[in-house]
């Protein structure tokens, strides 16, 4: 039922027993309760946070200083630093696509309930989990920390952030495949790989494609931040301009990653749609 | 718990059977043998209870009986898609049941399965779908790359033209009909060349005149190749108009195996029970 | 038909095959190059399992005297931020991406102007937008909660777009023809098909910014991760810990969370 057929039943009364009551509330004036509190729970927040309309103004007549000092953007000074570290960026995340990819298709297939027994899926689905808990930007910083600043860290962090998502999606998939195919497919005799091949991939490639794609875009946007951590790349430059006040190079260094970030999002789509 | 044995043949010998090895043909013309053949899916509500049945010629067995008679799980235990409690079946001096692994899979090649939702790879293409029927037989690697032995393809296109399927066959299978796909999984079974051909239920999901156009396709490709054929169904006209030889079974048990002409009324009651469905 | 002596297949057309080719041919220069000039030293790639382990054995056992002193704290601020942030968004990104939908703004011009802006939303990190105010706003959680909104629009604003793009024209139709002003068609025509949609996204993108929350105090604009960046600063690996079993319990619930309330709403 929706709202307004809702509100119409609930005009007609109101229950006499508590459960009943309550149900009334929501469906009638549940839109209403949810708006109140929302705002109450935004002023509140608001308040312990120490947002006050003061700082607010303050903060925006800085904000237009700090804007004209942005433009206009600086591409000549220092140059061949940002282009240098832009390339690492993208090496970072190429390096870290393909590596996560190649290690998501085994561990997807593993981790699948449908397709291995418990004591091999328990131990890779904690894997795959572990992978995702935190975000690139603290496993960033961990990777650093134990192994050194650089591009390594930062290859290693996406190909890790990479198996986390790519693997969990992968694994969903499997396990929502029709195994009638599949059943079909063992009863001509095939081997186990041969029914993977033609069973079960099938069924789930294009999504797989669909993932790995989307994982690319992902790892280009990250990487270009992860230097901020000092896992190499564009990101370590970007906060050095931020800290000299720099702010005419930032522009620049931001519009290169836009630019670059758009240009990863239309390939991306292109490749989606070709492997449909 | 017995069930009633098969009504002897004229090729029945009296002899002990003797276990031969795989591969060996020349068995007195037993084709398929089961058994004794039980299935308990929970410890006390068995499916099939002690079933055996001979099969020694090429021709159209059709089982029919009631929902939950077991005839689904009888066909399943015969490639091990289920498998069974106890009991013997012997494919052509194999006793499939006793088989693992590798050598499992080289049995269930030689024998071709039709399904009830017909079960086809959906985002293959019709030939593709066919060419799986092969894939007992290739490699891994040659199954990923599609690279078919030419010999297989070849006669995977003169099937679809046997078929009536030519044009469609680089159409993903989901575009088709549910008769042309049926047809296209009644080809992939047969591209196995197998020995045996079951049919789980393969006109439960189609209209009555699509019905009798598979089984039509099924019965001249079967007889073409001489390969029995054992197929699964609920509707009693279709059965008796196909079949050479008829088993009903109840209760997963066997209660009447003959002739589609010896198939009466009384037959039919024991079989499913009640009359006024016939009238 | 059968006239014909050998037919060939092929699974793909000459020209998918060519363009799948090059798509492969690329990744696979574009791989060699990236690996042959990134300057990656191989003794630290050798070592990596070595001091991998070593850092994890730093921070065993884990500090939970520090867990309940301050990282609950930080942790509370930083879900208001992912709230606040998240709820700021919605009010922003619901008019953009209406402003964006073909099927109900006529002028390519205004509808490329809202694309624009949701695009540049999406296209600078969450963390990058962080910089932006905290030299706007000054360290602090303002800062944080404003930088969330402005990356939050992008994604949120794009989903609605097509959301509104998808609704079923029929109901939309007959509340024009009836003759009710577009106030009231957007009301009662596109909201009640995109509401499902519109919650889902939300709290989708809720989750996503408790996650991105939990990292901006790296940069100083409030939250747990200037916590985080104190104790790594001092080598202090057991509260280490400590702050990362708090963000990934909190994320966890987060999700189990959203899970519950989508599950209500569909």
């Amino acid at each position: 039922m929706d709202a307004l057929t809702r509100r119409a039943a609930g005009r007609t009364a109101f229950p006499a027993a508590w459960g009943p009551r309550l149900r009334w509330l929501r469906d009638v004036y549940g839109g209403r309760i949810l708006a109140v509190a929302v705002i109450g729970y935004a002023a509140y927040a608001a308040s312990t946070l120490g947002f006050t309309p003061a700082r607010f103004w303050r903060g925006l007549e800085h904000g237009g200083l700090f804007v004209s000092r942005l433009f206009p953007p600086d591409f000549a000074s220092r140059w061949s630093d940002v282009q240098h570290d832009m390339l690492e960026s993208l090496e970072i995340a190429i390096l870290a696509s393909v590596f996560g990819i190649l290690a998501s298709l085994p561990l997807g297939l593993l981790a699948a309930r449908n397709l291995m027994p418990a004591y091999v899926t328990w131990p890779v689905r904690l894997l795959i989990s572990v992978s995702r808990s935190f975000h690139p930007v603290i496993v960033g910083i961990l990777f650093v920390k134990a192994i050194g600043f650089g591009p390594l860290a930062g290859v290693l962090t996406l190909a890790v952030a990479s198996v986390g998502f790519i693997g969990k999606l992968f694994t969903e998939a499997i396990e929502e495949i029709s195994l009638k195919q599949v059943e079909a497919v063992r009863a001509t005799g095939a081997s186990f790989p041969n029914v993977l091949i033609f069973g079960v991939l099938p069924q789930v490639t294009a999504r797989f494609v669909g993932f790995s794609v989307y994982q690319l875009d992902s790892n280009l946007r990250n990487s270009t931040i992860l230097g901020i951590v000092g896992a190499g790349g564009i990101g370590g430059t970007l906060l050095a301009a931020f800290q000299r006040f720099d702010y005419s190079i930032v522009c620049a260094i931001v519009l290169v990653m836009i630019g670059l970030i758009m240009v990863g999002e239309i390939l991306s789509e292109q490749v989606r749609k070709l492997f449909q | 718990m017995w069930g009633v044995r098969s009504r002897p043949s004229g090729r029945e010998t009296g002899h002990p059977h003797e276990p031969r090895r795989l591969g060996d043909t020349s068995l007195g013309g037993f084709t398929l043998q089961v058994q004794d053949l039980t299935k308990c899916y929970t410890a006390d509500r068995p499916v099939l209870r002690g079933v055996s049945l001979t099969l020694d010629s090429e021709g159209i067995t059709i089982v029919i009986g009631p929902s939950g008679a077991g005839k689904s799980t009888l066909l399943r235990c015969i490639n091990r898609l289920v498998e069974p409690t106890s009991g013997r079946i012997l494919f052509k001096g194999t006793d499939l049941v006793a088989l693992h692994g590798q050598t499992l899979r080289e049995c269930r090649r030689r024998i071709g399965m039709v399904f009830q939702e017909f079960n086809l790879v959906e985002r293959l293409s019709v030939i593709e779908n066919l060419l799986s029927g092969r894939l007992g037989y290739v490699s891994p690697w040659r199954a990923w790359l599609r690279k078919f032995p030419e010999g297989d393809i070849a006669r995977a296109f003169e099937l679809l033209d046997q078929l009536g399927l030519s044009e469609f066959a680089a159409k993903r299978a989901d575009a088709l009909s549910g008769g042309q796909r049926q047809r296209v999984g009644i080809g992939r079974a047969l591209m196995q060349e197998p020995e045996l051909l079951l049919a789980d239920e393969p006109t439960s999901s189609l209209d009555p005149k699509t019905s009798v156009e598979i089984m039509e396709t099924m019965a001249s490709l079967a007889r073409q190749r001489h390969i029995p054929v054992i197929v699964n169904m609920h509707d009693v006209n279709l059965a008796k108009r196909f079949a050479d030889r008829v088993v009903g079974m109840t209760d997963g048990r066997v209660v009447f195996d003959g002739k589609a002409d010896d198939l009466a009324t009384e037959e039919l009651s024991a079989i499913y029970g009640g009359e006024e469905w016939m009238r | 038909m059968s006239h014909v002596a050998k037919r060939e297949w092929q699974r793909f057309t000459p020209h998918e095959r060519a363009v799948r080719y090059g798509v492969y041919l690329v990744t696979a220069i574009a791989f060699s190059i990236a690996l042959r000039s990134i300057e990656i030293v191989p003794e630290f790639l050798r070592d990596t399992p070595a001091q991998v382990a070593d850092l994890l054995v730093r921070m065993w056992p884990v500090d939970w005297g520090f867990l309940w002193s301050t990282v609950v704290a930080a942790m509370v601020e930083t879900i208001h931020i992912a709230t606040l942030g998240t709820l700021a968004t919605l009010l922003i990104a619901f008019p953009l991406g209406v402003l964006a939908a073909r099927n109900i703004v006529a002028s390519p011009a205004v509808r490329f102007a809202a694309k624009l802006c949701l695009v540049a939303s999406r296209s600078v990190n969450s963390l990058v937008w962080a910089l932006f105010f905290v030299a706007v706003f000054g360290p602090g959680a303002l800062a944080g909660t404003v930088a969330i909104t402005f990356r939050s629009i992008g994604f949120v604003g794009k989903l609605l777009g097509e959301a509104l793009e998808e609704v079923a024209p029929g109901p939309v139709e007959a509340i024009v023809a009836v003759g009710a002003p577009w106030p009231s068609v957007l009301l009662k025509g596109y909201w009640p098909q995109v509401k499902p949609a519109f919650l889902s996204i939300a709290l989708l993108r809720w989750d996503i910014n408790v996650r991105e929350s939990s990292v901006l105090g790296l940069v100083g604009a409030g939250g747990i991760g200037l916590v985080l960046d104190s104790a790594i600063n001092v080598f202090q690996w057991r509260a280490v810990a400590a702050v990362l079993v708090a963000i990934a319990i909190v994320v966890l619930l987060a999700e189990v969370m959203v899970t519950f309330l989508r599950k209500q709403i569909i």
